[in-house]
């Protein structure tokens, strides 16, 4: 379904028909069709609505950079424009995750249950990395400069990719995805009063587990589930196992 | 040997399926048949023309080389010598290439093609093109001019109103207009193809949304009432007097109001963890299982509407059953199908190799009895000034 919200043409999904109205976020890269097959197993409990961001999927790209503040701000004037006032959860993958932190921290809406899968929105344990690296980039693309736009951009997304960079994936984005990562939700996250549920793969290295035991340490009522061996987009690797825990959190 | 020149691409939201079309469907069969050569012009998503052997290679376009070509490339220039006669620098001192051009076989979707723009430049140049002319294309894409002409014509559309998109910066007009209309109504940008922009409206508190994405792609928008008992059908067409239909097709795609992940993507989500089934869309039945009586009026209200339409070449009517009722309706006109609806005419036993063939001889004769109008005469009008 389309609707305009702030001027973008903007895609989003609805499905299900349960009273309680869940809300899935998608990550960096990725869209609403990231949820196809988690989102039908919940959808036979729950009305499950799930929009394409900014910039990704059908929905068109933002006019200026945004951060995740931005993109927080835009879920809920989606919501409104939709006429979707009660929100039963939010549920939030990767750099969803970092915006569902937004708006429940910043108290944009209410929502009774928040689940977290490999959430993104710690910026400082490899800050020292980072910065390394990125006057590495920045010294590394001089000489990069003279050779022509498709090598230059192979290079490129073969040294973003050896790093772990999500980078090169919307090169039209970049602005955009420099100003996400260097965001830290965990002040923002300390905020929620939220029942919350933690979902990470042990082997991801996108958003490490690391990162899940910082969001736990900063969520009051929040609970960690790690599944062994599963990796980033764990939603998809561990699709099952992922809704089974989802929808115990949410019964409950 | 007659040389035939394909146009495809163009600054349309159906460039990428303009591609498919003219390389799969019109360029492969052409060059099988041995009797023409085959010239690809492809327009660049910038409105930049370009003429070479190489465009006819999908693969220059599945991995992304293209842009390198277009880089390299020198454009093309039109020559109008009462024909068309492509015009290139050649890579040596800048010579020029010319290559005259007997046929024009357009294969582009949408804007800026499809709707009449292309034909009217060919039609202007004076050479013989493949499909439908500049005036038919034109009302064909639009939703709201076609529904006129047929209805004119005594071809049943579902009730609809329509109104331009500044109109809606007063919106009471417009929707005291709309309230005539019964529920459930479907919103839809007048000039688009494909499904873009199309919204299912169930009640009032749906419908300013629903016109809002409507405006936000087109300048013209139609409000028509859904069809209950629905049974949608399509069908290729081609001929300019004599008409030949191919079969009734029945696109077997899930109901717009049933929402499915599936429906909207096949694939997708990043570092290839989606593997995506194979969605409802693609699949049909052909010919559309309904009873006789029920199928030859809606063969004859397609061929109604290409002849009202004033279609020639090739074309697709669609068209809205009421399955209760056995009232059928006309939707819209396509007046270039994606793919020219090639396993449509399969089925009705014509080869790609004879549907692109038939369709080159068609517009050489619609171009031959064009000749033998008269458009221009010596006057002594000069003299008397």
């Amino acid at each position: 379904m389309n609707v305009v919200v702030n001027g973008l043409m903007t895609n989003y999904l609805k499905v299900g028909s349960g009273r309680r109205v869940i809300i899935l976020l998608h990550g960096w890269g990725d869209s609403s069709a990231t949820f196809a097959d988690f989102g039908r197993r919940l959808a036979k409990n729950y009305t499950v609505l799930t929009v394409d961001l900014p910039g990704f999927g059908a929905t068109q790209e933002p006019p200026r950079p945004w951060g995740v503040d931005d993109y927080a701000n835009f879920v809920v004037t989606w919501l409104n424009k939709i006429g979707q006032k009660d929100v039963y959860a939010l549920i939030g993958h990767s750099n969803g995750g970092a915006i569902a932190i937004s708006m429940l921290g910043r108290k944009l809406i209410k929502s009774k249950k928040l689940i977290l899968i490999a959430s993104s929105g710690i910026r400082d344990i490899y800050k020292m990395r980072r910065v390394i690296l990125r006057s590495g980039a920045t010294i590394a693309r001089l000489p990069l400069k003279i050779l022509p736009k498709r090598t230059r951009n192979r290079i490129k997304r073969r040294a973003y990719e050896a790093i772990g960079s999500d980078y090169m994936m919307m090169p039209e984005l970049d602005a955009s995805f420099r100003r996400l990562v260097n965001q830290d939700m965990q002040e923002t996250a300390t905020h929620i009063d939220t029942p919350t549920l933690i979902i990470y793969g042990s082997a991801d290295d996108t958003t490490p587990l690391k990162y899940g035991q910082l969001f736990k340490d900063a969520i009051n009522q929040s609970r960690l589930e790690v599944i062994e061996g599963a990796g980033h987009m764990i939603h998809q690797e561990k699709a099952e196992k992922v809704a089974a825990l989802s929808k115990d959190f949410l019964n409950a | 040997m007659r040389t035939v020149a394909i146009i495809f691409g163009g600054r349309s939201t159906e460039h990428d399926v303009s591609i498919i079309t003219a390389i799969a469907s019109v360029i492969k069969p052409l060059e099988l048949a041995k009797q023409y050569k085959v010239e690809a012009v492809y327009i660049a998503k910038d409105g930049s023309w370009y003429w070479d052997d190489k465009l006819k290679d999908i693969q220059l376009y599945q991995s992304g080389e293209i842009d390198e070509f277009m880089r390299r490339a020198a454009k093309v220039h039109l020559l109008f010598d009462n024909g068309l006669t492509l015009v290139k620098s050649s890579q040596f001192a800048g010579r020029k290439m010319y290559k005259k051009i007997d046929i024009v076989f357009p294969a582009m979707h949408g804007t800026h093609g499809e709707d009449g723009e292309l034909m009217g430049l060919l039609e202007m140049a004076n050479v013989p093109y493949v499909g439908c002319d500049f005036r038919a294309s034109t009302v064909a894409m639009d939703k709201v001019l076609a529904k006129q002409v047929t209805q004119a014509s005594g071809i049943k559309s579902p009730s609809y109103i329509w109104f331009r998109s500044d109109q809606l910066s007063k919106p009471n007009e417009p929707l005291n207009r709309i309230k005539d209309l019964k529920y459930p109504l479907f919103v839809k940008p007048a000039h688009l193809g494909s499904s873009i922009g199309i919204s299912r409206v169930e009640k009032e508190s749906e419908l300013m949304n629903a016109l809002e994405v409507a405006v936000h792609y087109d300048d013209k928008v139609i409000i028509e009432e859904a069809v209950p008992n629905l049974i949608e059908v399509t069908l290729p067409i081609m001929g300019n007097d004599e008409l030949r239909p191919a079969l009734l097709e029945h696109p077997l795609t899930k109901p717009k109001d049933f929402f499915d992940f599936d429906t909207k993507y096949i694939g997708g989500g990043k570092k290839g963890g989606s593997k995506g089934k194979k969605g409802a869309q693609g699949y049909s039945e052909i010919p559309a299982k309904l009873p006789k009586e029920l199928y030859d009026k809606a063969e004859k209200t397609a061929l109604d509407v290409y002849r009202a339409l004033g279609c020639s070449g090739i074309a697709r009517v669609d068209l809205l059953i009421d399955n209760k009722a056995g009232e059928v309706y006309f939707n819209e006109v396509n007046p270039l199908p994606g793919g020219l609806y090639a396993h449509n005419w399969r089925k009705a036993g014509v080869s790609n190799v004879d549907l692109v063939t038939k369709l080159v001889t068609l517009a050489e004769q619609k171009w031959q009895a064009k000749q033998k109008l008269t458009t221009s005469f010596s006057t002594s009008y000069l003299k008397q000034f």
